[in-house]
């Protein structure tokens, strides 16, 4: 993990701490099904949490991670309003994923775009996404659709 | 995740996903599910009966795939996912490139009708 200082967290909010690394994955989808029970999630708001979360943190670890080293990715859950809020801190360069262009509707095998896809998904799964950049952090926040 | 080939009697090959398609998962059955799928000229159809969960990672490995069986004059079709699967090849529009059938025989049929 990094030594540097995490993000500030929030009183009442729930925290996940991940490598930048595949394996974590698992551990992230592991932590979105405990989210699921604490926070009492209809099974598609557990999936669109699920969803989310792995392609953004995917993300990060394909993009973000050979530039930033060992430093952590942290998830945090904030459900004190009665909304789930999902936020996911990174320390790689700044990068606003929502700022890439969505890929065209697929017509064609031949043609069909690849990239682009996974920030589609959160984009579709998701209600209110925003994005800032904080000190040396990359910041997004959405809320999960299903809730 | 895992993945199971079976050489159908009709002729369609039938590759059984089981488990997390998410990027860890891709990396488990990547290669075995390239050769099992685009170093040929077949009828492929992937069940997805047993796949739990459906990430961008693995609609890439289908579409490079399918694209590759395809200029090699052989076809590729998706069947029998679960709800939360299918919402996301409905929210990614897979379904106007790679066909979409609700069960493996469904999809079997198609594939020999040249659908």
């Amino acid at each position: 993990m990094s030594n540097s200082p995490l993000p500030p967290q929030a009183e009442g909010t729930e925290r996940c701490l991940l490598r930048g690394e595949y394996p974590a994955l698992a551990q992230l989808a592991a932590w979105c099904e405990h989210l699921a029970g604490s926070h009492s999630l209809s099974p598609s708001c557990a999936h669109a949490v699920d969803l989310c979360l792995s392609e953004l943190v995917t993300n990060v670890i394909d993009y973000a991670y050979p530039a930033a080293g060992s430093a952590s990715i942290v998830v945090d859950a904030d459900g004190s309003d009665g909304t789930l809020t999902i936020t996911l801190w990174d320390a790689g360069p700044a990068f606003n994923p929502l700022q890439t262009t969505p890929p065209p509707a697929p017509t064609d095998l031949s043609t069909v775009r690849i990239g682009g896809l996974g920030v589609e998904l959160v984009r579709r799964f998701s209600r209110v996404v925003s994005y800032s950049r904080e000190g040396n952090w990359n910041r997004l926040c959405f809320t999960p659709a299903g809730q | 995740m895992k993945m199971a080939v079976v050489e159908r009697d009709d002729e369609v090959v039938q590759i059984s996903l089981i488990g997390r398609m998410d990027a860890l998962g891709v990396e488990d059955i990547a290669i075995p599910f390239t050769a099992a799928t685009a170093t040929r000229n077949a009828l492929v159809a992937i069940d997805l009966a047993q796949l739990d969960f459906l990430a961008s990672v693995g609609l890439r490995l289908f579409f490079a795939n399918a694209r590759t069986l395809q200029q090699r004059g052989g076809k590729m079709a998706l069947a029998g996912a679960r709800p939360d699967v299918q919402a996301v090849l409905d929210a990614t529009g897979v379904g106007q490139i790679i066909s979409l059938y609700p069960t493996v025989d469904a999809a079997c049929a198609a594939l020999q009708n040249g659908a």
